[in-house]
């Protein structure tokens, strides 16, 4: 839980657009539109389970139940 | 600790700047996830400050009537000016609005009952 998601994340972002950025080029944009989303639905997952690892920290922390 | 924070910020910004013209949602996402990552070092160390108030709340006559709608109110503001501030800096100050009222709405519904505690003692004072 430190920077290295950030990392992570960063570099699915940069591979997402360059594989777009190709496929588009070569004639298949639509291919090129899924990868974009494949690159995102990657990305959420990864943040989802930081979403929920706070929100657990914030209900334990302010006895928010 | 603030280090680790600075250093957070300043990858969170330069990531979400390099994506920021061909991958706007990524960029969104950075934001999002450097934010969590300070909040958390920031509550993990916020920890043992709300510990030790609420032990020294205790032995007071007191007690925890008061101490746990502040500490809700608390995370309660906290949660909600978290998701307003994402939803402005994404663009729509609309939703970021409206979760600030819903938020003040969540906050009035848990202290209403501190709220009439405190009616009943003025009235005490005034009879």
């Amino acid at each position: 839980m430190s920077v290295d998601i950030l990392f992570k994340i960063g570099a699915i972002g940069i591979l997402t657009a360059v594989i777009s950025q190709i496929l588009s080029h070569n004639g298949k944009s639509e291919i090129a539109t899924l990868a974009t989303l494949a690159g995102l639905v990657i990305v959420l997952v990864m943040v989802l389970s930081m979403i929920s690892e706070l929100f657990s920290t914030i209900k334990s922390l302010f006895m928010l139940y | 600790m603030i280090y680790k924070v600075i250093g957070t910020a300043l990858v969170t910004i330069i990531l979400s700047l390099s994506l920021k013209k061909n991958m706007p949602e990524i960029s969104a996402l950075i934001n999002l996830s450097g934010g969590l990552i300070i909040s958390l070092l920031a509550i993990n160390s916020a920890k043992d400050v709300i510990d030790n108030f609420f032990n020294f709340s205790t032995n007071l006559k007191v007690g925890s009537s008061i101490i746990v709608p502040a500490l809700k109110v608390l995370g309660i503001g906290y949660l909600t000016e978290f998701c307003s501030s994402l939803a402005s800096d994404t663009g729509n100050n609309f939703l970021s609005d409206k979760i600030i009222l819903a938020g003040k709405i969540v906050i009035l519904g848990f202290s209403i009952s501190s709220i009439k505690n405190l009616l009943v003692m003025v009235l005490n004072l005034i009879q």
